[in-house]
């Protein structure tokens, strides 16, 4: 006998399920509020009237359990107060000694969040499949009289470590398998009589594969230019013996690091692409969500304030067409540059690049240059071992002109313009800047 | 004939050298010092291989931090891949053995930067760098600088007759730029009666580049002059008369020029 009442305000519309050794019978109860109805399990049986489903109670039952849901099935809120009268069909009695009769058949367990960086926390699932022919979530359960009991470990905790329900903290770089024990009722458990008997039940074993991968929190510097090498430090968790990936363009060799620390040299192609290549450390078989690097080209160059200086000369050397010693007068501007990459607002370039350059003279040449002294021997050819600072400046020691025009009578006089193009190599990028040479002075790009 | 007054008049500005360069000589004694320990650093295992004579200089120097001038033929025997190891040796062991792949090298540990040359492959007297530059002066410049002014000083000794200008023409004049590192040291150098070689020992010592290096052809000369031509190894580009001798100068550690490295 089973004795249903309604504890809510509300009319609400249950389930009795009754589970029997061949099957189970659906048996639907509506209660108003705070009505109340009595399930006589005998009158049941011998009505031998077909559920929704089309299944009866066979007469020659001898056991089995019920269980109070919601209309719908699991899982549902209900508001009840149930008295228990009959569990044993033919005895109309039952013991008190085990609670839950709701049994589980199968137990697995699931992949949540399987991957997790050093540091962080896997999660899995673990599941039972109850006589209600429904999968239920056990992760968390370890209460006996809940009906299951679930106690979980790591295959390997030197890779992570199991904090119970299911979470696991991320140790080092590798791959587990998250475990579980778990102890359930058995489907059906017909309840023991009398005093201290255990409910029936079964041990089960699951477990899923789980990966932890190292940690990339930073790098340092972010930036590099194409065709430069650039000494990066990864900074995180997990890294020690890592290779490191950046992409297609990027060769990155590693040198000796620690777990938190890893240094590495890029070799950055002059073809890489340039903008975000994706930086990732792959050790124990796993690899690092990624972060960026950003791969500059030398797009501009910008002369940085307070490094300018120009110096008169009132007798300087050159050489005419016909390669002999002449004597003139003309002037040396020296300043430093910086060199800016193709960013909004431009960045400095981080990298030592090989720097050199070529001067094309242009209309108007009011002072009849014919000759140039640029920074490598020939003029206008270049590389000459000459590089950038690694931050990317380098110095104009000698921006200079020298011509007899700026001479009359052993004096120095006013003259010019000779317009000039100067294209500033650095590594595989051409930066060009605009030249306008006077007796006493030199404009580069106006300024 | 001429060598052998050369020689003598090389002796003689060598000599004025010691006597007047006091902040010169001061210099060379503490680095001699250095050099001397480092030479005979003992060397339980080194290992070798590289694509020519140069690169293994210059592998060398950089790995133990030796001043090195090299006065060298870019020729076929030059040219030959150099695979070796020494096991409890010295530095200076590591480096005779080297210089004695190529035939006819010397190996000349002066007092303050160790030398490599030929006299065979290149005589004396086709030698540039035995040049002798009455006064050599630059004060707080970069190498790049005091290079160029030396090498303005040689081409001045070099230099030939030409048409001379007519009245009527138009003087004409040059523009130019020097591009250097920041980083790089200001140096100062006054050496009065050194020759070529020894000006570019001052270099090195004074600066970052501790390495110079001439690279001398096989046979042909500078137009008008009985010097061997030379050609940088930073680029291919020939370089004219006009603008001959030319040098290169080389950081320890640092990536290799283009006419040296053997790396892809």
């Amino acid at each position: 006998m089973i004795t249903v009442l309604n504890l809510s305000e509300g009319d609400q519309k249950l389930l009795v399920t009754f589970f029997h050794d061949n099957g189970s019978y659906a048996f639907p109860v509506a209660l108003k509020s705070h009505g109340s109805t009595m399930l006589n399990v005998s009158e049941l049986i011998a009505a031998q009237q077909a559920d929704a489903n089309g299944n009866k109670i066979p007469t020659d039952a001898q056991h089995g359990t019920a269980v109070l849901s919601g209309a719908s099935g699991y899982p549902e809120m209900i508001n009840v107060g149930v008295s228990v009268g009959v569990f044993n069909v033919t005895t109309a009695t039952c013991g008190n000694k085990c609670p839950t009769c709701f049994g589980y058949s199968a137990f697995q367990v699931l992949q949540n969040n399987p991957n997790a960086a050093v540091g962080g926390t896997a999660t899995f699932k673990a599941q039972a499949f109850g006589q209600n022919g429904v999968w239920q979530d056990v992760t968390n359960a370890s209460n006996p009289n809940g009906s299951a009991i679930v106690v979980w470990s790591s295959s390997n905790s030197s890779i992570a470590s199991s904090q119970g329900d299911g979470n696991f903290t991320g140790v080092k770089p590798g791959s587990f398998n998250a475990q579980a024990n778990a102890t359930l009722l058995d489907r059906n458990a017909d309840c023991p009589e009398g005093q201290n008997q255990l409910c029936p039940n079964s041990p089960y074993f699951s477990q899923a594969g789980g990966a932890i991968r190292p940690r990339i929190d930073s790098i340092t510097p972010p930036r590099g230019a194409a065709g430069s090498t650039v000494s990066v430090t990864l900074t995180g968790a997990g890294l020690s013996g890592g290779s490191v990936s950046a992409g297609s363009g990027i060769t990155a060799t590693v040198n000796p690091g620690t777990d938190s620390q890893l240094p590495a040299s890029f070799v950055i192609s002059t073809s890489a692409a340039p903008g975000n290549h994706s930086v990732t450390v792959t050790a124990g078989g796993q690899t690092s969500t990624p972060v960026t690097f950003y791969v500059q080209i030398p797009t501009s160059l910008a002369i940085i304030t307070g490094t300018d200086s120009t110096t008169p000369e009132s007798s300087c050397p050159y050489t005419d067409v016909h390669g002999n010693p002449q004597t003139g007068c003309g002037m040396v501007r020296s300043f430093m540059y910086q060199v800016n990459d193709q960013e909004v607002p431009p960045q400095p370039i981080q990298a030592a690049l090989p720097v050199w350059d070529v001067i094309t003279t242009t209309t108007p040449n009011n002072l009849m240059i014919t000759g140039y002294l640029t920074t490598c021997t020939p003029a206008n050819t270049g590389p000459c071992g000459i590089f950038t600072s690694n931050t990317g400046q380098f110095e104009e020691h000698s921006l200079s002109v020298c011509s007899g025009v700026c001479r009359a009578n052993n004096v120095c006089k006013t003259g010019g313009p000779t317009n000039a193009t100067q294209a500033i190599l650095l590594g595989a990028s051409v930066v060009t800047q605009n030249d306008s040479y006077f007796c006493d002075h030199v404009t580069v790009n106006g300024q | 004939m001429v060598s052998n007054i050369q020689k003598a008049v090389v002796v003689a500005c060598i000599c004025i050298l010691c006597s007047l360069q006091v902040p010169l000589a001061s210099a060379k004694q503490k680095v001699s010092s250095d050099l001397t320990s480092q030479l005979n650093r003992k060397i339980d295992r080194y290992q070798l291989d590289v694509g020519n004579f140069g690169e293994a200089l210059v592998k060398v120097a950089s790995d133990f931090k030796i001043p090195l001038g090299i006065e060298w033929v870019d020729n076929s025997n030059g040219r030959t891949r150099l695979k070796r190891s020494w096991k409890d040796s010295t530095v200076l062991n590591i480096l005779r053995e080297i210089v004695g792949t190529q035939p006819t090298y010397k190996i000349d540990v002066g007092a303050s930067v160790v030398h490599i040359w030929s006299t065979t492959l290149v005589p004396e007297h086709e030698n540039p760098l035995r040049i002798v530059i009455p006064a050599y002066e630059v004060n707080n410049v970069p190498l790049e600088e005091a290079s160029r002014r030396l090498h303005g000083l040689v081409r001045s000794k070099l230099k030939t007759t030409k048409p001379s200008l007519p009245g009527n023409e138009k003087p004409g004049g040059r523009v130019g730029s020097l591009l250097t590192n920041p980083d790089e040291p200001k140096i100062t150098v006054e050496l009065y009666g050194a020759n070529v070689e020894h000006c570019l020992d001052a270099l090195t010592l004074s600066s970052s580049h501790k390495i110079w290096i001439a690279t001398f052809s096989v046979d042909a000369r500078v137009d008008a002059t009985p010097f061997r031509r030379t050609s940088t190894l930073w680029n291919n580009y020939p370089v004219p008369d006009d603008d001959q001798p030319v040098w290169d100068f080389v950081r320890w550690g640092d990536s290799l020029p283009a006419g040296l490295s053997s790396a892809e």
